[in-house]
C-alpha cells in the first residue's frame, strides 16, 4: 500500500500538488492553532473558518481572486463577533454561533449563484486531490507571510496572549494583536480549504496544537511540535485518504484525533494515568 | 546590595478622576490624590470601592474623565516606567512558559519591534531570580510554582523592568507568609532605590507594618496620607462601615 502510494508520487502531478499542500496548510495551521487555542478561541477560529464562505463565493460571482473575498469576511465576522461581545450583555459564545451560521447559511446560498464549476461539496469537505499549481504556489506563500509575521511579533503575540493586563498596561495596541491573529487565522482557513473544507479546518487548527500543548512547556516548542504534528497528520491523512480511497480531508482530520486521543493518556503534562491510580 | 538613593521626587496626581461602569455604576467619584514617592502606599478599601479601578485609571486602561498626571506628564506618557501585576489569579498557570521566560517578559518594554531579548537580558533575569530566591526552578513550567512562588516571579518581572513607579494588585492574596516577607523585602529594598510603589491590599491587619502611606477608598476618597494619620478607626468606619474588625493576633 506504501509502496503504491510512494509509486503515485513518482508518476502523478497532482498527488505530488496535493502532498505539498497538505505538508505546507498541515505546518502553517499547527503554528496559527497555537495562538487560537491559548488565547481560548477556538470557536472563534470555527467561526472565522466558515465565515469566509461568503467571501468565496462574490469572488467567484466578481470573477476576483478568492483570497480577497474570503479574507475581507473572516475580517468582517471577526470583527461583528467582537463588537458584540463587547458591546452588549450577550456572550462571547452565542455571538460566534449567530455569526458563523449565518455566514455559513449566506455562504451556501451565493455559492448556488456563483454558477462556479467549483462544487459546494469540495470547498465544505476540501478536494486537496484537485490542487492545481497556481492553488499551491499561492497556499506557499501565504504560509510564508503567516509564519513570518508571526516571527516578527512573536514577543508581543506572547505577551499579549499569555498576560494583556501587563500588555495593556504598558500601552501596547492589544486589540490590533487580536485583529492580526484573526487575519493570520482567515489566510490559513482559506488555503485549509483545500485539504480539509471549511466545516473542518478548525480540527486542523487545534488538534495538533491541543496534542502538542500537552508535551510542552514553552510556547516555541509548542509551536514546533503542533506545526510537526500537522505536517504529519496531513501526510498519513492523505495516504490513508488516496490508498483506501476515503475523504482526504475527513482522513486527516481523524488522524490527528487518534494522534490525540494517545497523547492525552500518555502525556506526562496530563498526568492521566496518575491521576487515575490516585483516585483509584 | 548596596543601593543608590536617588534624590528626585516623583509625584503621582489625580485630579477629580471618576470612571464610570457601564454608564450606571460609578466606581469611582471625582478622587483627587497627590502621592509623593519614593514610597509604599496602600489602596485600601472594601470591596468594589474601586481600589483596582484607580490603578487601571492611572494606567489609561479603564475609560476615566478628570486629570492623571505623574512627574506633571501625562500618565499614559508614563506607561514605559509603570510595571503593573495584575490579580496573579487573572494569569493561565498551565501557559506553556517557563520560570525564565516569565521574567524575561519585564525586558520588552525597553526592546525594540523585532527585536529580541540580549544576553544582557538574561543576566539580568538570573539576578533578579537569585534576588527572589527561585533561580533553581528558572526552568520549570509557571504552573508548577506554589501561588507564593508565582507572584515573587511577577515581582522578579518587576525587578527587570527596571520601572521608576510599581503598581501591584493584591499581590499578597493567597500566598504563603515565607513568600509575603520576601515580598515586602524586595519592595522595600525597591523604595530605598527610588521606586514608587503602589499596592492595592485587603488585608488590615499588615497595613501599618507594610505601607508609608494610604489612599482609603470607598468610590471617593475616604482619606489621603501618612498610614498613620489615615488608619484610624474614624475613616475606617466611614470606608467599611460601623462593623469593622481589625485582627492584629499574626
Amino acid at each position: 500500500m506504501l509502496a503504491e502510494f510512494i509509486q503515485g508520487l513518482m508518476e502523478f502531478h497532482f498527488l505530488q500538488n496535493a502532498l505539498i499542500t497538505a505538508i505546507v496548510v498541515g505546518t502553517v495551521s499547527g503554528v496559527v492553532g497555537c495562538f487560537i487555542i491559548l488565547r481560548g478561541m477556538s470557536l472563534m477560529g470555527d467561526a472565522i473558518s466558515h465565515a469566509v464562505l461568503p467571501g468565496v463565493a462574490i469572488a467567484y460571482i466578481l470573477n476576483i481572486n478568492f483570497f480577497i473575498g474570503a479574507i475581507a469576511f473572516g475580517i468582517l465576522s471577526a470583527v461583528i463577533i467582537t463588537y458584540i461581545k463587547e458591546n452588549s450583555v450577550i456572550k462571547s459564545d452565542t455571538a460566534i454561533g449567530i455569526t458563523f451560521s449565518s455566514f455559513l447559511a449566506l455562504g451556501i446560498i451565493l455559492i448556488g449563484f456563483a454558477r462556479t464549476s467549483t462544487d459546494l461539496f469540495h470547498i465544505l469537505f476540501g478536494n486537496i486531490l484537485a490542487v492545481q499549481d497556481s492553488d499551491k504556489w499561492i497556499t506557499i506563500a501565504v504560509a510564508i507571510f503567516v509564519v513570518l509575521a508571526i516571527v516578527l511579533y512573536f514577543k508581543e503575540l506572547l505577551l499579549t496572549t499569555f498576560d494583556p493586563q501587563m500588555a495593556k498596561a504598558l500601552g501596547t495596541r492589544v486589540n490590533f494583536y487580536h485583529y492580526m491573529l484573526m487575519t493570520l487565522l482567515t489566510l490559513v482557513a482559506v488555503t485549509a480549504m483545500q485539504s480539509v473544507g471549511t466545516i473542518l479546518i478548525v480540527a486542523l487548527l487545534i488538534t495538533p496544537a491541543a496534542t502538542a500543548y500537552l508535551f510542552t512547556k514553552t510556547l516555541k516548542t509548542m509551536i514546533f511540535l503542533s506545526a510537526g504534528i500537522g505536517a504529519a497528520v496531513s501526510v498519513v491523512g492523505l495516504f490513508i485518504g488516496y490508498s483506501y480511497n476515503v475523504a482526504v480531508g475527513s482522513s486527516i482530520v481523524l488522524t490527528a484525533t487518534v494522534v490525540f486521543l494517545v497523547s492525552f493518556f500518555v502525556s506526562p503534562k496530563q498526568k492521566y494515568i496518575k491521576r487515575r491510580g490516585h483516585d483509584g | 546590595m548596596i543601593y543608590l538613593r536617588r534624590e528626585v521626587m516623583e509625584m503621582i496626581e489625580c485630579q477629580n478622576v471618576s470612571v464610570m461602569y457601564n454608564n450606571e455604576v460609578e466606581a469611582l467619584k471625582k478622587v483627587s490624590l497627590t502621592i509623593m514617592g519614593p514610597t509604599i502606599t496602600g489602596i485600601i478599601g472594601p470591596n468594589g470601592s474601586g481600589k483596582s479601578t484607580l490603578l487601571k485609571a492611572i494606567l489609561g486602561m479603564t475609560r476615566s474623565t478628570g486629570k492623571i498626571s505623574i512627574n506633571g506628564v501625562s500618565s499614559k506618557k508614563m506607561l514605559k516606567k509603570i510595571a503593573y501585576v495584575a490579580q496573579k489569579n487573572l494569569i493561565d498557570l498551565s501557559f506553556p512558559i517557563t520560570v525564565r521566560e516569565c521574567v524575561a517578559l519585564g525586558t520588552l518594554p525597553n526592546l525594540g519591534l523585532f527585536k529580541s531579548v540580549r544576553k544582557e537580558d538574561w543576566r539580568r533575569v538570573e539576578r533578579a531570580l537569585e534576588v527572589i530566591g527561585l533561580r533553581k526552578e528558572q526552568e520549570r513550567q509557571i504552573g508548577a510554582l506554589s501561588g507564593g512562588q508565582f507572584q515573587r516571579v511577577l515581582i522578579a518581572r518587576c525587578l527587570v523592568q527596571d520601572a521608576d513607579y510599581l503598581f501591584l494588585d493584591e499581590p499578597f492574596v493567597g500566598i504563603d507568609m515565607v513568600s509575603e516577607n520576601i515580598i515586602i523585602k524586595i519592595l522595600k529594598d525597591l523604595k530605598k532605590r527610588g521606586k514608587t510603589i503602589l499596592i492595592v491590599h485587603h488585608d488590615l491587619s499588615k497595613v501599618e507594618d507594610y505601607f508609608d502611606q494610604l489612599v482609603m477608598l470607598n468610590n471617593k476618597i475616604i482619606a489621603v496620607g501618612a498610614t498613620s494619620n489615615v488608619f484610624n478607626m474614624q475613616n475606617l468606619k466611614r470606608a467599611y462601615g460601623e462593623n469593622i474588625f481589625i485582627d492584629r493576633s499574626e
